[in-house]
């Protein structure tokens, strides 16, 4: 291996060219339009991408005034936002969203920022400057052929600015009510030609909001969020060949979040990752990228328990242009998952997970183009440590292998018209808790009584088949984005329940597969820039959920699993602002029709209805020329309260922001 | 197949509603100044990375002086450009950009980008020609053999996005 590895680098060393990371500014200067690598993982304009892809640029970022990510994610068309408390957040993609989702798969700059305890994504631990995001880039519907498990509603990619092609600094201070108080500073640092650091930290304090309907119980448990980061960064030209970089962060949080059984709990994250890249141009045997990082997760439920992931990914691909039509991408991963068992210590259980993948896009015609990706995932399960019962060690002797699919024609018919046809099957796996990291014994009576994962659970299975139609609109300087798709997932999983399954002979509560869902969505998009610093959009979506559960038959639920009327089948949101250069506001307005999710109650679940409701958020900002600005938002000022969750009601939120660009 | 999409959008009475249509003919006019701008953004891809500013060279015949004057003007702080005729030398310069009917495959050094109108490049008198589409964006077009031909060769990103004949 190590030999391989020097025979590689030596190869990438003997060629001229100098290799280079995506330097997104200069490409969108040149091409008219944003950049992505997050649909295929080779270079495309954003209206060649085969899929429903969004890009959220730094301006867009900058216009809103919003002081977190998911509320910047939730003006997305198809993205749902489930609001637990003041940082705690679940975001939903495409009519699937749930307490503690596991379907969506986000990234900064390529490293995963979901956690593999839950599989969830906790916003609060990001480790970035908003004011330091080049773009961010929502891919919708499963992308498990680029990506491997868990990107099965989607993909957020959240990119930075590079700091051997963007200088910028920025510091920012908020002060707002509810207590919050923030205060950030990120800088990159150009300190030769071709050697540049990045430095980004912040903190963030607020009150945790105080009305909802909540139990005494879970009201004890609330905490007021805080959190903080620093990362540092550097990125070198090795050679003229050979680009390396090296980046370590390092986040803290705590806050008040909801768990997979809908519980209500606060909670303590420390996250540690140390990532390093190279990039090297190999002449014409293709563009090599190799990646390697560890994320470090300490977590604790204040009441249930405390536990630690380490997860360890190496990745390695090239990608090869052929001829004038071609290019091939050929890709290995492998990773590796250890969680302390929770919140019952004394074991460890891990998995290994090995893949391959490649993809082909293929321009067929100056107006056509195919692009199809396949990958394969092994995965080897393992334990070790004191036992679970009434699992015994040889229960989790298992191992998944799991094919994902991409494919997409993207059909150019006029210079403003595309259309594309869209399949992909992705593999939702199981998180590590529910896979037999979580073990709650009891002791009862009758012995010893389990509320345990499950390793003998299976992934859920995703597909999608999706028609999308882009026209750019010159006269408004914008475009429309229409599309509509299928999308079923089969084998559901489904945590901790009432209800009661037998394990080797012996009843407990495990994770269990639930049944399918299946849906049916629209989403139309339009926007619009005119000369006059006026812009404008508006965005309309759709979905029809239709579970087929194996569980749940009774008024009361005894599973915490429902997507079928969970997310608004509605929702309409409109957007204006208009900008001189120094001044510039925004107004965001958005409605979503009822939902109804679960809640716990005597027995089981039972339905929580969220009545169809109407929230605004409002900017207003100026920036003077010695590059200080100041801003005012006004955050879900619509009403007192929102609910936007089944838990805390979502407070109105005024601040004022100062920042200073250096 | 080019031709008739071509001739079919000069009947396009839209495209007179709608004058940024206009600039989505590449193959039936000349490089002209915006067009340029656009495609001396390539430049910043070239490698090894060229130096700032960069000299260009315009090659305009009798006759066209003018527009290679309006290309001149039209081209951004990165660049400093002179305008000569097709008799002149061109060393020295980075990139030289053919206004009409010029060939100077034949004269231009090693290295040199070769930048022309769409005739010019699928006819490998020219390395690159740049489409400005009625949406706001830009296509680049690389004819490969007459890169290839010219000794230059672009950033691996930069040349996955660019439509290559």
């Amino acid at each position: 291996m190590k030999k391989t590895m020097l025979l590689g680098a030596t190869a990438l060393l003997a060629i001229g060219a100098q290799a280079q990371t995506i330097n997104y500014t200069a490409l969108q200067d040149a091409f008219g339009q944003p950049v992505t690598t997050s649909v295929t993982g080779k270079p495309q304009v954003a209206a060649d991408a085969p899929a429903a892809l969004h890009i959220i640029t730094a301006a867009d970022i900058r216009a809103t005034g919003l002081d977190n990510l998911p509320d910047i994610l939730a003006r997305v068309g198809g993205i749902d936002l489930l609001r637990w408390g003041a940082g705690g957040v679940d975001i939903g993609m495409r009519g699937y969203n749930q307490p503690n989702s596991p379907r969506l798969l986000v990234l900064l700059n390529g490293r995963q920022v979901y956690s593999d305890h839950y599989a969830l994504v906790n916003w609060s631990t990001i480790p970035v400057q908003l004011s330091e995001i080049k773009q961010i880039e929502v891919v919708k519907g499963p992308v498990g052929a680029i990506y491997g498990f868990n990107a099965v509603a989607g993909v957020i990619n959240i990119i930075t600015q590079n700091p051997l092609y963007d200088t910028d600094g920025t510091a920012t201070a908020r002060i707002g009510n509810n207590g919050t108080r923030e205060i950030g500073l990120s800088k990159n640092l150009k300190v030769s030609e071709g050697f540049g650091l990045r430095f980004s930290a912040g903190y963030k304090e607020q009150d945790e909001f105080s009305q909802g309907a909540i139990t005494a119980v879970e009201r004890s448990r609330l905490l007021d969020p805080e959190s903080s980061y620093v990362a540092i960064g550097a990125l070198g030209q090795l050679t003229d060949s050979i680009q390396a970089g090296l980046e370590l962060t390092r986040s803290k949080m705590k806050q008040t979040d909801i768990t997979a059984t809908n519980g209500l709990y606060g909670d303590d994250y420390l996250t540690k990752s140390a990532k390093f890249d190279l990039v090297g141009d190999a002449g014409d045997a293709g563009l090599i990228s190799f990646t390697a990082y560890r994320n470090w997760l300490d977590f604790e439920y204040f009441g249930i328990g405390k536990s630690d992931v380490t997860t360890s990914v190496v990745q390695l691909s090239d990608l090869i242009q052929i001829g004038t039509d071609h290019t091939v991408k050929i890709s290995g991963e492998y990773r590796r998952n250890s969680m302390g068992r929770f919140p019952a210590p004394g074991a460890t259980i891990s998995y290994d997970v090995w893949a391959l993948a490649g993809m082909w896009d293929w321009r067929l015609t100056d107006k056509l183009s195919f692009t199809t990706a396949v990958r394969s995932d092994w995965l080897d399960l393992n334990y070790s440590g004191a036992a679970s019962p009434p699992y015994v060690a040889s229960d989790f002797d298992r191992t998944i292998s799991k094919f994902s699919v991409n494919s997409g024609l993207v059909y150019k018919a006029t210079d403003v018209d595309t259309l594309r046809a869209t399949y992909g099957l992705a593999n939702q796996l199981p998180s590590i808790l529910e896979l037999g990291g979580f073990y709650l014994p009891t002791v009862t009576a009758a012995g010893i009584f389990a509320s345990a994962g499950n390793p003998s659970i299976k992934p859920s299975k995703v597909q999608s088949y999706e028609l999308g139609y882009d026209r750019a609109l010159a006269a408004i300087n914008g475009g429309l984005h229409l599309s509509v798709f299928r999308q079923t997932t089969d084998d559901i999983k489904s945590f901790l329940g009432s209800d009661r399954s037998v394990v080797n002979g012996r009843p407990a509560s495990i994770v269990i597969n639930a049944g399918d869902s299946a849906s049916w969505g629209f989403e139309a998009a339009f926007d619009g820039h005119a000369t006059n610093g006026v812009r404008y959009g508006a965005s309309y979506s759709w979905n029809d959920v239709n579970d087929d559960l194996t569980v749940n038959k009774a008024a009361i639920a005894t599973r915490p699993v429902k997507f079928e009327g969970a997310a608004p089948r509605h929702k309409l949101q409109g957007n204006m602002g208009w900008s001189d250069g120094a001044l510039s506001t925004d107004l965001n307005l958005s409605w979503q029709s009822k939902r109804t999710l679960l809640r716990p109650v005597t027995g089981g679940y039972g339905p929580f209805p969220i009545d169809g409701t109407w929230t605004g958020t409002a900017s207003i900002g100026y920036q003077f020329e010695t590059g200080t600005e100041v801003r005012f938002t006004a955050s879900d000022f619509l009403h007192t309260e929102t609910a936007l969750g089944s838990k805390l009601e979502t407070e109105r939120r005024v601040y004022a922001s100062v920042s200073q660009k250096f | 197949m080019r031709g008739l999409k071509l001739s079919a959008r000069h009947g396009l009475s839209l495209a007179m509603l709608l004058p940024a249509l206009a600039c989505a003919d590449p193959a039936s006019a000349t490089v002209d100044g915006p067009t340029a701008a656009v495609a001396v953004k390539a430049i910043n891809f070239l490698q090894p990375k060229p130096g700032k500013p960069t000299p260009i060279t315009i090659v305009a015949d009798s006759g066209q002086s003018a527009a290679g004057d309006a290309i001149k003007t039209a081209l951004g702080a990165d660049v400093t450009a002179t305008v000569v005729n097709s008799g002149n030398d061109l060393a020295g310069a980075v990139a030289v950009i053919v206004v009409g009917g010029v060939d100077v495959s034949a004269k231009a050094a090693a290295g040199q980008l070769i930048i022309g109108d769409m005739a010019c490049m699928e006819a490998g008198k020219c390395a690159l020609a740049v489409e400005r589409q009625a949406s706001g964006a830009a296509k680049y077009h690389v004819n490969t053999a007459a890169l290839a031909k010219a000794g230059v060769s672009f950033d691996k990103n930069f040349q996955m996005l660019v439509t290559a004949h």
